[in-house]
């Protein structure tokens, strides 16, 4: 009979503890579980929040978009005002760049930073606005058919969704809006009505979690085919107001922060979907919500702005890396 | 778990690492209030930032300083903009 050295050429290591870089394929014995373990691909990934640089502008209220070296927040609000100010982050730190024509805040930000859209929002008495940015400057474009603050968003400048809200007619809105790059039009509508949800994806593949669809926080998640949403399974804390990374499709999600009900129960949670599930992995160092700015992929995310537990604005940025492997114990039976 | 308590401004990029995140616990609150793992990275990164040690009564009161002007300034907001959200209570740090 082989042994494990007849196979791979060498004795099976001793180590204490997780390796910091593991190898799809390794196998190991850990001196400080006393657990043999092994690395194998996919599943929850595995990894941390870091400091990234500052905004120039503390503020929340705009899901921001892009990816973890390259992304944009266009909007918001500071609490007391409402800025136009867009910033750019280029992985390090962020740069101010053209501001959006129209202030407003509980807004979706959705595309990349030479190729960017904002929509929806608060703009009493408007709250349909749509402006594309093209790397230099905002115009605005056609209309949302439904104003809305409070809203989701999936996908790109030439392909997006705008999902959920709140208008004043409506405090929670199931109706989902496409638009191809000229206009918007009505698709699917979700399956519960909700706002104050979290998102991502592209217009053929996202992900809705979460949001407020009455009294209560809910944790209900739902995928997006391109025409219609499907309820999957929840989300482990019900919460609102977080963020949704903004590139992957409904497959390889990530949410992170978000309130359960006033500011100060803000959670620090991050959750990893994989198609099926909802996992949760490693926290975010500081509690947000107010609608937490959002970027990347589940293995490069980013999370910026947002309020704190005392409802202040945050300039403050935070760098998810993880590595797409899972580390299992080796068990026999 | 043993905590520490500090305040620190979060200067951005490399304040807190991934490596850091890994070695010891760390959670950010307002007022600048940082709940640190007490271990020897810890106090390292405690060192690093130049925090300002605080016991946990005088972190907690920094927190609820925060979280009562919050309460204030919701209070003074019109019944329209207190409706989006809730008003701000206290917590216990941990």
């Amino acid at each position: 009979m082989a042994d494990y050295k007849g196979i791979q050429g060498f004795n099976i290591q001793s180590r204490d503890g997780d390796p910091d870089n593991p190898i799809v394929g390794d196998m190991y014995y850990d001196t400080a579980s006393g657990q043999f373990k092994v690395v194998k691909a996919g599943g929850a990934p595995a990894g941390t929040w870091a400091s990234g640089g500052s905004m120039n502008t503390a503020r929340y209220a705009t899901t921001g978009a892009g990816i973890q070296t390259a992304a944009f927040m266009a909007g918001g609000t500071t609490g007391p005002a409402n800025p136009t100010a867009n910033e750019q982050y280029n992985g390090s730190s962020w740069s101010e760049e053209g501001d959006i024509n129209t202030a407003r805040y509980e807004m979706a930000n959705a595309g990349t930073t030479t190729a960017g859209l904002a929509f929806g929002g608060n703009a009493p008495p408007d709250n349909n606005y749509t402006e594309s940015w093209n790397g230099s400057a905002w115009t605005e474009v056609n209309d949302l058919n439904t104003g809305r603050s409070y809203l989701g968003r999936a996908g790109t400048q030439t392909a997006a969704l705008a999902i959920a809200g709140y208008n004043p007619g409506s405090t929670y809105i199931a109706n989902t809006e496409s638009f191809n790059g000229t206009s918007w039009s009505e698709t699917g509508d979700l399956a519960t009505a909700t706002n104050t949800i979290m998102c991502g994806g592209i217009t053929t593949s996202a992900f809705a979690a979460g949001g407020r669809a009455g009294p209560s926080v809910t944790a209900v998640s739902q995928t997006f085919d391109g025409s219609s949403w499907t309820t999957g399974n929840s989300i482990n804390t019900a919460r609102r107001y977080g963020g949704g990374d903004a590139v992957p499709g409904a497959s390889t999600a990530l949410i992170f922060g978000g309130t359960t009900n006033a500011a100060s129960d803000n959670v620090a949670s991050t959750e990893a979907f994989d198609g099926t599930s909802w996992t949760e992995v490693a926290d975010l160092a500081a509690a947000k919500g107010g609608t937490v700015g959002g970027g990347g992929t589940n293995t490069s995310g980013l999370a910026f702005g947002g309020f704190n537990p005392s409802s202040t604005a945050l300039a403050t940025t935070e760098e998810w890396t993880a590595n797409d492997y899972q580390i299992k114990t080796v068990t026999t039976s | 778990m043993a905590y520490k308590y500090c305040t620190a401004t979060n200067w951005g990029k490399n304040f807190f690492t991934h490596e850091e995140r890994r070695q010891f616990h760390l959670s950010g609150h307002a007022g600048e209030v940082w709940v640190v793992g007490d271990n020897l990275y810890g106090d390292q990164w405690i060192n690093k930032v130049a925090g300002a040690i605080k016991s946990k009564v005088e972190a907690q009161a920094i927190l609820d300083g925060e979280i009562e002007a919050a309460q204030v300034a919701y209070d003074a907001l019109s019944a329209e903009e207190q409706a989006a959200n809730s008003r701000p209570v206290k917590y216990n740090l941990p």
